[in-house]
Order: C-alpha cells, then sequence, then structure tokens
C-alpha cells in the first residue's frame, strides 16, 4: 500500500503484576491507510483498548512494551521524546473514548475544550479558533453551534457529548483517529446515527480510522477492514465483508454464531469456557481450550500467521472447515410451552412517579415537592407460561416497571393484578406468597451477588426465608446449581473467583430455586460478552422449557428479545408504543417509533 | 446563584435554630438546682426562690427557650452569674479577638497548604512528595495543646526568649505587639489544620489527575504545564475549598484549647471560663456565637464552591 | 492479601499502636513506683537512672504518672470511638435502609450537630454531665457521632445501590436482616477504618478537655492533665512536660499510621482488583 499512514509492527505489550510480567498483547502487526476504516473486535481481555493507549503512548506505568515498532508515516512514536509527543498527540493522532462524560472537563465550557485544542496545534487567533470550533460544531451536527459553545458537558446529552468529543478530535486535523468503543455507552438510535456520521468524517477527511469495539455489528457498520483479537493475539484480519461474510479463523467462526440474530434464523450458539489469561499462553494457539476443530498441533505449538485468499491472514494451522450447519435445537422448541389465554400479571392503566429533588429547603416542603413520571397509564398482561418483552431505550421507563411489580417503588396510580388479586390489597401472608413467586435477575453480575456471602447459601437463601429447613434449602440450591451448570467445586466459594458469566448463572439458580411463577429478567445478558451470553440465552430458554416459569424481559437489545420472547411492548418515555406478538411486530411493525428502534437495531 | 445564596442561608439560619435549641435544652436542664449553685448550699430558702422567679425558672421550657432567642435576636444575650454583667458586652472584644486568630489561620494554612499539596501530588513519589507527607504526619499527630507549649518553651524561654508567651494586644493600638503576640497562637493552631490540608488538597489533586478528562487534555497534546493550570487547579481546588469549610470546625475546636495555652482572651478561653464557673447563660452564648460562625462560613464555602464548579449551580 | 504486601505505614503503626495498648495495660496494673507518691525534696528532678523521665513539682516519678495516666487515655481513645460508633452504624444503616424522607430527616438533625464544632458539642454536653473522665468519654462520643453517622451512610448507600440488595428486599427479607446481614458484612473495613483513625482524634481531644481541666480530675491523670501541669513548670523544668507531650505525639502518630495506612492499602487493592 502506497500510502500507509499508521504503521504497527510485532508490537508486544506487557504489564508488570506483583513482578509477573502479564502479557497483554503479542506480536501485533497491521497496516492503516488513510481514507481506510480498520475495526478492531474483541472480547474483554483480548488487549483491544491497550493497543489504542500504546499507539497514544499513554500506557499506565507498570507497562512495557518489550518489542516491536509505531510508525505514523516515517515518525516511529515509540522513542518520541515527552516534549515531541505533545506536538504529536492531537496534531498527528486523536483518540476518543468510550465514555464521553468524564473525558469532558465538568467545570469549562464544551467549546473552550474544542477550541484549546485547535489553539495548541495550529496558527489561529484565538477568534479564528472560535470560529472553526464552530463550523466543527455544525460538522458533527451539534444544533445551534453558538449556544453549545457556551454550555458545560452535564448540559448536554450522551449523544451530544460524544459528537463534541468527535469535533474535538478531528478539529486538530489528525492523520489518525483512534477511537475506543465510542458509542457503547450510547442508546442504539443515537448509535446508528453516530456511526453514520464517524463514516461519513472519515471518507472527508480521508482519516486513517481505528474503530475499536466488542460489538461485531457495530464494526460492520463503519469498517473497510476488521483486524479480529482474542487474548492478545490477532486471530484473523482482512477485508470486512470477507471477515463476516466466510470467516477463516475458528474463533471468527463462533463469535459469529454467538451473535443473537434479529431475524432469528438461527439461534445465538456459546462458547464453551473462558478466555485464558495464562502467561504462557501464547507457547499454544490462545483459542486452544475452546475451539471446536481442535486437534494435537495445537496444543503444543502456536500457530503462524497464515495468508489467505484476497488479503485475509489467519492464525490457524488448519484451513477451518466449511462452517456445517451443526445439530442446533430447531428453532420452534422455544414456542412449545403454549402460552395460556389466562394473564399471571395485569397491569391497568399503571402511573409510577419519582420525587424530584429540588434546591435547598423547596425539596422538603410537601407542597413544593415535584413528582416525575417514569411511567404514564401503560397497561399490559404477561400471559401465563409465556414471555414479554419491553423495550426500550435508556429513560423510557422499563425497569421502574419491574420494580414497580417488586413493589420496591409505589404505584401512583393504577392498579397491577398478579393471579386476579390486587397487589396493592395482598395480606401479610398474600405477599410472602407472591415474593416466593416473583423472582428477579438482573444486569449486572458483580452488583447482583453478596460479595461476603458463599455461593451456595447465597442461592438457598430464598428457599430458607420461605420457612423450609436449612437441609432441604440447601439441597435445593445444590440442585438449583448444577441445573445452571456448576458444578460442586462452586458450592463455597466467593463471588469475586467467579467469571462473569458464573456469576450470572448463579444469580438465575438464586431466582429459579424457589420455583417462581414469573421471572423478571432486567437486562440479562447486556454486562456479558457475546460468547458468554449465548451460553446464559441457551441456559434462559432450557429453564423455560422444564419449568413452564412466565418470563418478563427488560432489554434495550432487539436481537436479543428476539431469543427469548413471544410478545413485545415497545415503551418510549414511559408510554406504550407498540405491543403483540413478537414475530408481527418485528415483520410488520405499526408504530414510527418501533420502525426507528428496528432500523437502528444493527446487524452484521 | 443569588437563588443559591438565599436558600442556602435559609437553610442557614435554620440550621442556627436548631443548633440553638440543642445547646438551649442541653444547659438550661441540667440536673440539681441551678438557684442553689449560684447562691450555694447555705442560702436562704426565701432567696433561692426569688432567684428563681429572677431568672425565670419556673417558667415552662418553651417560655424559657423563646425568651432566651427573642433576646438574642434583638442583641440580648443575657446577664453573666458569675461577673454580673450584660453578656453582649463581654463577648464583643473577645470575638473580634478569636476571629483575627481564625482568619489569620486559615490565611496561613491555605497559602502554605494548597502549593505543597499541589506540588506533592504532581511529583507523587517524588522526594518533595515524601517529605511533604511526612511532615504533615507529625502535623496531625501532634496535638495543639501538647504543640503550644513547645513553642512557648523553644521561643518564649530564654535563651531565644523572642516573643510573648501569652496575651493579646488590639491591632489598633500598636500593630507590632499586636503581630508579636499572634505569631505563637497561630502556628500552633496552623500546624494541624495545613498538615490535613496539604493532604487533603494532594488527594483531591490526584484523583482530578487520575481523571479520564485529563487523560483528554494530555492526549490532545497539551504540554503538562497547560494541564495542570487550565484543567487540573479549578477541579481539584473545589475539594480543598470543601475540606477547609469543614477544617474549620476543627479549628474551632481548637481555638478553645489554644486560647488557654497562651492565655489568649478570646471566645474560647471565656468559653473554658464560663464552663468551669457553671456561668449557664454564659455557656449559652459563647457555645451559639461559635456554631453561627461556623455555620456562617460553611455557607460562604457553599457558595464560593458552586462558583467554582457550573455543575452545582 | 499476602502477608509481604503489608505496607510499612501499616507495619510501624501497628507496632506502635500495640506497644501503646500494652503499655496501658501495664501502667494499669503496676508503675514502677506510685505515681501519687509526693516527695517536696527532689522536685524537678532531672531524668536519672531511676527516673528515666525526671520528677514533677511534687516529686512525683514521671513515668509511673505516663504509665497511670496511659490507661485513662487509651481508654478516652478506644471508648469514645467505641460508642461513637455504636451510635453511628445503626443509624446510618437505619437511614441509608429507608431512604427518602427520613433518611432526609436524619441527615437534617445529623447537619444540625454537624455544625457545631465537635470539641465544642463536648464541652456543651459536659456541661449538662459534670466533669469527669467517664463523662469526657461518653461527651466525645455523643459528639463524634454525626460524623459516623455521615461518613457511614455514604458507605450504606453505595452498598445498598447493589443488586444483591435489591433482590433481597424483593424477595421479602426484614429490615434487619437487610442491614446487618447484607449490608454489614460488606462495609466492616471502611468502619474498621474509620474508627482507628478516630480513636487518634479522640485521645487526642480528651487529652484536650483534661487539660483544659473538663477532663480527668486530678489528682488523677492522664496524659492531657499531665501536659498541662508540664506546661505551668516550664520555668523550673521542661522535663515534665516534654515525657508526656513526646508519648501522646507518638500513640497519635501510631493510631493515623495504621488507619490511614488500611485505607491506602485496601483502596490500593481495590484498584488491583479492577485490573
Amino acid at each position: 500500500m502506497a500510502d500507509t499512514v499508521l504503521s504497527v509492527r510485532d508490537l508486544s505489550i506487557e504489564f508488570d503484576v506483583g513482578g509477573i510480567a502479564r502479557p497483554a498483547v503479542r506480536d501485533l502487526s497491521f497496516d492503516l491507510s488513510a481514507g481506510e476504516v480498520l475495526g478492531i473486535v474483541g472480547e474483554s481481555g483480548s488487549g483491544k483498548s491497550t493497543i489504542l493507549f500504546a499507539i497514544m503512548r499513554y500506557l499506565a506505568d507498570n507497562a512495557r512494551v518489550p518489542n516491536g515498532s509505531i510508525r505514523v508515516g516515517t515518525q516511529e512514536l515509540l522513542t518520541l521524546s515527552r516534549r515531541e509527543l505533545d506536538h504529536f498527540r492531537g496534531n498527528r493522532i486523536a483518540m476518543i473514548f468510550q465514555d464521553p462524560t468524564g473525558a469532558l472537563n465538568p467545570s469549562m465550557r464544551v467549546g473552550d475544550q474544542i477550541a484549546e485544542g485547535i489553539l495548541r496545534h495550529q496558527t489561529l487567533t484565538v477568534a479564528e479558533a472560535r470560529a472553526k470550533t464552530m463550523s466543527w460544531m455544525a460538522r458533527v451536527q451539534l444544533e445551534t453551534p453558538k449556544l453549545t459553545y457556551a454550555k458545560f458537558p452535564h448540559e448536554l446529552s450522551g449523544g451530544q457529548r460524544q459528537r463534541v468529543m468527535i469535533a474535538l478530535a478531528l478539529a486538530m486535523e489528525p492523520d489518525v483517529l483512534l477511537m475506543d468503543e465510542p458509542t457503547t455507552a450510547l442508546d442504539a438510535v443515537v448509535q446508528a446515527h453516530i456511526l453514520e456520521l464517524v463514516r461519513t468524517l472519515a471518507v472527508e477527511e480521508n482519516l486513517a480510522l481505528v474503530f475499536v469495539t466488542h460489538d461485531l455489528a457495530a464494526i460492520a457498520k463503519v469498517a473497510d477492514r476488521i483486524l479480529v483479537l482474542y487474548a492478545g493475539e490477532l486471530m484473523e484480519n482482512g477485508p470486512a465483508n470477507l471477515v463476516l461474510n466466510n470467516p477463516s479463523h475458528p474463533y471468527t467462526q463462533a463469535l459469529l454464531k454467538a451473535m443473537p440474530k434479529l431475524d432469528w434464523s438461527e439461534p445465538a450458539l456459546a462458547i464453551p469456557g473462558m478466555i485464558s489469561e495464562a502467561v504462557d499462553r501464547f507457547s499454544a494457539c490462545v483459542f486452544v481450550d475452546r475451539c471446536a476443530q481442535v486437534k494435537e498441533k495445537c496444543r503444543t505449538t502456536r500457530p503462524k500467521l497464515e495468508p489467505r485468499r484476497n488479503g485475509v491472514v489467519s492464525r490457524c494451522h488448519f484451513q477451518p472447515f466449511k462452517p456445517k450447519l451443526s445439530a442446533r435445537p430447531p428453532r420452534v422448541e422455544i414456542s412449545i410451552p403454549v402460552k395460556d389465554s389466562s394473564s399471571i400479571l395485569q397491569l391497568n392503566n399503571v402511573t409510577l412517579e419519582y420525587p424530584l429533588k429540588g434546591v435547598g429547603l423547596s425539596g422538603f416542603l410537601p407542597w413544593e415537592a415535584k413528582q416525575f413520571q417514569a411511567v404514564r397509564d401503560v397497561s399490559f398482561n404477561v400471559p401465563a407460561n409465556g414471555a414479554l418483552a419491553i423495550v426500550g431505550e435508556s429513560g423510557s421507563g422499563k425497569s421502574t416497571i419491574a420494580r414497580a411489580i417488586l413493589g420496591l417503588m409505589p404505584v401512583a396510580r393504577g392498579t397491577l393484578i398478579f393471579g386476579g388479586e390486587d397487589i396493592a390489597q395482598f395480606s401479610r401472608t398474600r405477599l410472602r406468597e407472591f415474593r416466593q413467586m416473583v423472582q428477579i435477575a438482573f444486569q449486572h453480575p458483580t452488583s447482583s451477588l453478596n460479595p461476603r456471602k458463599r455461593i451456595l447459601h447465597q442461592v438457598a437463601r430464598p428457599v430458607l426465608l420461605a420457612g423450609q429447613t436449612r437441609d432441604a434449602g440447601l439441597q435445593a440450591a445444590e440442585e438449583m446449581l448444577s441445573a445452571v451448570g456448576l458444578n460442586a467445586s462452586f458450592h463455597d466459594r466467593m463471588p469475586a473467583s467467579l467469571s462473569g458469566g458464573q456469576l450470572q448463572r448463579v444469580a438465575i439458580a438464586r431466582a429459579f430455586v424457589s420455583c417462581p411463577k414469573l421471572l423478571i429478567l432486567d437486562e440479562p445478558t447486556t454486562a456479558l460478552d457475546v460468547s458468554v451470553q449465548a451460553g446464559i440465552l441457551e441456559l434462559l430458554v432450557e429453564l423455560k422449557l422444564n419449568t413452564g416459569c412466565t418470563f418478563l424481559l427488560i432489554s434495550h437489545d432487539l436481537a436479543v428479545v428476539r431469543q427469548i420472547a413471544q410478545d413485545i411492548l415497545v415503551l418510549k418515555g414511559g408510554v406504550v408504543c407498540e405491543t403483540g406478538d413478537i414475530d408481527q411486530v418485528f415483520s410488520n411493525p405499526q408504530h414510527e417509533y418501533t420502525k426507528t428502534l428496528l432500523n437502528a437495531a444493527l446487524q452484521v | 446563584m443569588l437563588a443559591k445564596i438565599i436558600s442556602r442561608s435559609v437553610t442557614g439560619l435554620f440550621t442556627l435554630l436548631m443548633v440553638s435549641l440543642v445547646i438551649f435544652v442541653s444547659t438550661q436542664f441540667l440536673p440539681g438546682d441551678a438557684a442553689v449553685t449560684l447562691l450555694g448550699d447555705n442560702a436562704t430558702e426565701e432567696a433561692l426562690s426569688h432567684l428563681r422567679e429572677e431568672l425565670g425558672l419556673n417558667e415552662p421550657a418553651v417560655t424559657q427557650y423563646l425568651r432566651w432567642v427573642g433576646g438574642i435576636v434583638q442583641g440580648d444575650f443575657g446577664v453573666s452569674q458569675t461577673l454580673g454583667l450584660p453578656i453582649g458586652t463581654i463577648l464583643g472584644d473577645r470575638f473580634i479577638a478569636s476571629l483575627q486568630l481564625t482568619i489569620l489561620t486559615i490565611l496561613v494554612a491555605a497559602i502554605v497548604a494548597i502549593p505543597l499539596g499541589v506540588l506533592s501530588a504532581i511529583g507523587q513519589g517524588s522526594t518533595i512528595d515524601r517529605t511533604v507527607l511526612s511532615i504533615s504526619y507529625l502535623g496531625i499527630s501532634i496535638p495543639d495543646f501538647v504543640f503550644g507549649p513547645l513553642l512557648i518553651v523553644a521561643f518564649a524561654l530564654p535563651p531565644l526568649a523572642l516573643l510573648p508567651s501569652s496575651g493579646y494586644v488590639p491591632l489598633s493600638d500598636d500593630p507590632l505587639a499586636w503581630l508579636r503576640h499572634m505569631i505563637l497562637p497561630v502556628t500552633a493552631l496552623t500546624a494541624v489544620l495545613t498538615a490535613h490540608l496539604v493532604r487533603q488538597t494532594r488527594s483531591g489533586m490526584l484523583e482530578v489527575l487520575k481523571s479520564d478528562y485529563v487523560r483528554t487534555a494530555r492526549l490532545k497534546g497539551l504540554p503538562e504545564r497547560q494541564v495542570l493550570w487550565r484543567h487540573c487547579l479549578r477541579n481539584g481546588l473545589a475539594t480543598t475549598l470543601t475540606v477547609l469549610a469543614l477544617d474549620l470546625g476543627f479549628v474551632m475546636g481548637s481555638i478553645v484549647v489554644i486560647e488557654e495555652v497562651f492565655a489568649y482572651p478570646g471566645i474560647g478561653r471565656l468559653t473554658v471560663f464560663a464552663i468551669g464557673d457553671r456561668d449557664i447563660p454564659l455557656i449559652q452564648a459563647t457555645t451559639l456565637v461559635i456554631a453561627a460562625t461556623f455555620v456562617v462560613a460553611n455557607i460562604l464555602a457553599d457558595i464560593a464552591h458552586s462558583m467554582l464548579n457550573p455543575k452545582l449551580e | 492479601m499476602k502477608r509481604g504486601d503489608i505496607d510499612t505505614s501499616v507495619w510501624v503503626g501497628g507496632s506502635i499502636t500495640v506497644f501503646a495498648v500494652l503499655f496501658a495495660i501495664l501502667g494499669f496494673f503496676w508503675q514502677p513506683f506510685d505515681p501519687l507518691m509526693i516527695d517536696l525534696t527532689s522536685r524537678f528532678a532531672d531524668p536519672s537512672l531511676a527516673h528515666p523521665l525526671g520528677k514533677d513539682g511534687f516529686g512525683r516519678d514521671m513515668l509511673s504518672r505516663l504509665m497511670a495516666g496511659a490507661w485513662k487515655s487509651l481508654t478516652m481513645g478506644f471508648g469514645a470511638t467505641f460508642l461513637a460508633l455504636s451510635i453511628g452504624v445503626p443509624v446510618a444503616l437505619f437511614a441509608g435502609y429507608m431512604r427518602g424522607w427520613v433518611d432526609q430527616l436524619i441527615m437534617r438533625v445529623v447537619d444540625v450537630f454537624l455544625s457545631i464544632p465537635s470539641l465544642v458539642f463536648a464541652l456543651i454536653i459536659i456541661v449538662s454531665l459534670g466533669t469527669s473522665h467517664m463523662n469526657a468519654l461518653i461527651a466525645l462520643g455523643i459528639a463524634t457521632s454525626p460524623r459516623f453517622v455521615r461518613i457511614i451512610r455514604t458507605i450504606v448507600m453505595d452498598t445498598m445501590a447493589h443488586d444483591y440488595v435489591t433482590a433481597a428486599r424483593a424477595r421479602g427479607e426484614t429490615a434487619l436482616f437487610i442491614q446487618y446481614r447484607e449490608v454489614l458484612p460488606n462495609i466492616w473495613p471502611p468502619i474498621i477504618i474509620e474508627g482507628s483513625i478516630n480513636v487518634g482524634f479522640a485521645l487526642m481531644a480528651g487529652a484536650a478537655l483534661s487539660y483544659l481541666g473538663l477532663g480527668t480530675q486530678p489528682p488523677a491523670a492522664d496524659w492531657g492533665v499531665l501536659v498541662r501541669d508540664g506546661q505551668q513548670a516550664i520555668n523550673q523544668s521542661i522535663w515534665p512536660l516534654l515525657g508526656p507531650a513526646i508519648t501522646i505525639s507518638i500513640a497519635i502518630v501510631g493510631f493515623n499510621l495504621l488507619g490511614e495506612g488500611l485505607r491506602d492499602q485496601i483502596a490500593r487493592t481495590k484498584v488491583h482488583e479492577h485490573g
């Protein structure tokens, strides 16, 4: 390639943790030309962000770069002095982060933060820099640049802040732009807009762009080439359409199959096992423990990067088998439990409110207390044995509904009917029974288990609370843990020693142990890697088949929803937009917002 | 901003009212008879009941409290039982003397501590940082009532005998003598405060230096000096200011002790004197004035803080 | 956490603390001389082998007085902290659990107490209780408890925000179970750290009260009384001041090093856990 802008050669990075060198990235090489977008995809622990910080020369103090070279143009970055670096950063390479909220100085006007970078690297007057800032604000589609210029970060929305960050980076006119999960913290619709903007600007500015993410679907939208990273090792690198449609590495194949499909053409398949963090993992194939096509050679020899057709390189000893259609469960199986015509839970014109905090005294004076309506006049039925999904973006009120059903917040207006009775009218005994019958699993696996209690005891607790003996509780917990795939070695362990996927299995076991009638799943897989997510989805479907428990799934992810739910309810700003059978809603959405959501949902 | 000031002042006033209630309740209704305490065990029943009448001890508690607060609002703090003088006349000079001590202490502490704390944070782990940290450890650990006498031994006694060991001269009488009398008490008071403030400034700055927006600023290619001045200081100092306001409470406690150490005629020493003689109206007045000063200072710090931090405005 | 990872400050602070406690326990049972034995022939005697810290204005052995006072001063530090924690922890747990207006009301009240400087607050309480070692301890305990409520409540609120607490609420656990079985075990480390820092402060404040004549009453003497007596004698001899001054400072250095060292260490362990 003639105009290679960024060139990384044999880059290795390790972290010194307690005197032991823990390798993060090994022998990474890639090139990037002007006007090209490179997507780096990897799950947590792949070292993807570390690479970006290495390029920015902003690694943590305990990081070492034992070998390798990073060049921008002809300039080697690894040998730059601090002073030279200051002229290089921003000017030649700029970086954008996942969390735009923390990345902006809270006490400085956003316009000034953009202009500051311009003034640093370009010989312009302050007035010219301001003008340039505003024109860039317009280019990243921030409305009313004049007004926005003078705003503080907290006065902007998440999407607007990320636009400010993009303007901040591009106004310095760098050759290379690095983006670290720039859309992960954003809602789907905003994410789609930002991805489009990034794509356009990359072309217009002839940027060499590196886009790092865990999300294959997001990368499919923007990247020309895709580099697949696993446990610090480059697994596959090639043109985007080839990598996505005809992957040549078993890991890439598995990763693609683990992604839930919006059209439900095939169910998501989990990759068994966990990512390796072993210090000596590079002496063999790093994917060896989880690979479905593993051979003896994979265990003993580290594969080289082998060139494949059309400029694809792949780190595998073998030409992988043509991905055969493995014996996966037929899709109809999921809908076997026929949902009853009766409903287990019914919401009638429910309105939910949060008190708004005022300044000083005013918040405490009852007559001045203002309420924020999180959910307004919502009605729906959860059919017994069914699975209803509530979808919406952040702030739509979907989690608030879950809290109200669980009795964690008061119902301002309307009624909740469970099994034919008004929840508000429950007697003490009935309430206790109700709490046995309704359970919840949460989004964040580390948060949903008490760090100071042993796994088995936490799972047993709901049974004990129901008044059963300790032995009965422990036995039920043991059975349930083995049902979610955790053997006896987990019983006495503390949550800190478990992975995210394992923790989520424990949380699900705790929810199921008291044989609930209704299980509320609040974004149950959002915090997990794709390969782990598929395993949890499989587990949930299996448990549903075996127990006949009703699911109320809360999610922002339409593809995940499609794997589990039979009915769907679309919520926006606390109001129901559309509700109905999931197949019908997906194939023929009636409401504008549902259409927008479906269009914004990214697919490979 | 105006709304913020007004609302903060209203809460402050409310707080003060509650504080006055706490003070009044815990000092007015003591076990034992105040009249007996004043007149002694040998007093006649007639004298006692006369005194009770005079002090209003026979009235309901609410009336007593309302009359006390009502008096203070009009500037009448009551009459000292031991000195026999209106408390208002005793309080004024003492309060001003203590206020001078407080303000000087805070100024000195801020001027010394903030640059040291910032330097220490920037050079985390360096010799400067470690020296500052170790000295500040001593600073927070040597009690004021120990440090004060040690200062007297070192500077007020022979062989040096540079400074007076006790007393106070009004600024208007003789500025030089005023200064000479201030140096030792202010030094003793400043020691702990400076040490604490250095540490808080340091950790506040470290927090800011670790933040994502400082990373953004550095990755913009700004030179470190500019990163510090434009991005770190303002945010770091906002924390320091809060700490300073809270530390003021500690200083007000220290003042009571230090005034005793240096026989400094301020409101703290007056409080100790009043407690020693169980002069209830005087105790009530002095403690209320001390608390009020603290409340007002906190309000000022709060307002300044929200000026530094646009998010709070 | 490995043994080898313990900070120097925790080691040094811990050693000083242990030594101070042993010194106090020993001093409770035994002193080389009767601390109250007056010998006017040897007033202000300089340090000697028999009397390593010299003698005071009544010819009393300073080391013996210091040892007897150690018990008083340390019980003040530990006792007041224990009292403050036994008020602060339950109130903070309750406020954090109830949230809403109950929490707001409690915190308003705490704010009122916090707006009285804690030493001054202790003075006010002493006025109603009377002056004695025990009353000073109680006064300090009560006066420092609002600070604990505020600090611990913040920690409780953070812990309450975790989903395992929401899960416990949802499955109908009792308020006491959630406060003391779900939340409390997770907030012990910061409580112990804040507590050990407070021991140093309470020891200091208790001695200050005695210095002002409002704590331990003569002839009994804690370190505060000794410092006052020492200061009154500085024109004759500096030894009666120097002994207690250095002892109390070292003891407080010990408590501070231990508490803050532990705090730093836990903060660092957290960082490591997060990668």
